[in-house]
């Protein structure tokens, strides 16, 4: 027997003998630590809402109240600005003396009044 | 125990999965690997507390690695073998630095080499020369004759050349012929009377 062969020989019975299994011990153990160190998923939590969002949320949002808002400020601008304009629009007073037989105001801008606090 | 093309890409899938938070991809994981960690880890330390240790410590860097785990890297059972045996240096180095006076006083080592072979630990004496080897020596010749890799697999978990691999081995085996040789006759006698 060679050399060589005698010591593959050592080798393959140190080889042959049952490799060390390992405990159910050791391997919960290390699913303990697969599950403590598991990469969290990434998680996108919603933005919560801002003041203003939660202010215009009844009027529809940012849009509505921009809308809401242009449709204020022109109010306020034709009713300051315009008002005796507003008579003269072709064919208003007709309109409005066609109610003179309900109400005994002579004047447009009163009968305009009292027609729309009566709607 | 040269894993197939096919089962490497299994293991990469596997820890891409466990990256993304499936257990179960550890489950397999580990089935599958912790089995040849820590039989390597025992065969190389010869102490069943300690190899477990290592194991435990070789799948929790698996386990922190899985994220940043790239394409094109060594093979999971490869990257295992090497971190293995890593640590199975540091742990061997630390037995070999404990000082002369906490060491246990010498024994007839042929004395010992008797009641071992009577108790039939031939596989524990063997293992035992191989782990007095250097580092580099031990750990080619381990992952030649008890993992079954080729040398270019061994080149690969060392990150050397398959040159240096055969030198590796060459001197491996010299030196361990050497340090069992004390084995022979007594494993001869041994088969001689039929034991």
């Amino acid at each position: 027997m060679t050399e060589h062969s005698q010591l593959d020989t050592l080798l393959d019975e140190a080889k042959s003998s049952p490799p060390a299994a390992p405990s159910p011990d050791l391997i919960a153990r290390v699913l303990a630590d697969a599950a403590a160190m598991v990469p969290a998923p990434v998680q996108i939590r919603p933005k919560p809402p801002s003041l203003w969002s939660r202010l215009l949320a009844p009027v529809g949002g940012l849009g509505g109240g921009f809308a809401l808002a242009a449709c204020a400020a022109f109010g306020i601008f034709a009713g300051a600005g315009y008002a005796d304009t507003l008579f003269s629009i072709p064919g208003l007073d007709g309109v409005l003396a066609g109610f003179s037989d309900v109400t005994d105001s002579t004047s447009p801008l009163e009968t305009l009044s009292l027609l729309m606090s009566e709607s | 125990m040269a894993l197939d093309q096919a089962s490497d890409i299994d293991d990469k899938q596997l820890l891409a999965a466990y990256a993304t938070g499936d257990q179960t991809a550890a489950r397999r994981l580990t089935l599958l690997h912790l089995p040849r960690v820590f039989a390597h880890a025992s065969r190389l330390l010869q102490d069943h507390g300690e190899a477990e240790d290592v194991a435990q410590e070789v799948m929790m860097k698996l386990w922190k690695i899985a994220p940043n785990w790239r394409e094109g890297e060594a093979k999971i059972s490869t990257w295992l073998y090497r971190v293995t045996a890593n640590a199975c240096t540091d742990r061997l180095r630390k037995r070999r630095s404990v000082s002369l006076d906490s060491a246990p006083e010498p024994i007839d080592e042929s004395a010992s080499v008797e009641q071992s072979l009577m108790a039939r630990d031939t596989s524990r004496l063997v293992h035992g020369a191989i782990a007095e080897l250097p580092d580099r020596q031990r750990d080619a010749l381990h992952l030649r004759h008890f993992e079954d890799l080729s040398n270019p697999e061994i080149a690969h978990a060392l990150e050397t050349s398959v040159e240096a691999v055969e030198s590796l081995l060459g001197r491996a085996r010299r030196s361990l012929a050497k340090k069992l040789a004390h084995l022979r006759p007594a494993e001869k006698l041994k088969r001689g009377a039929g034991i």
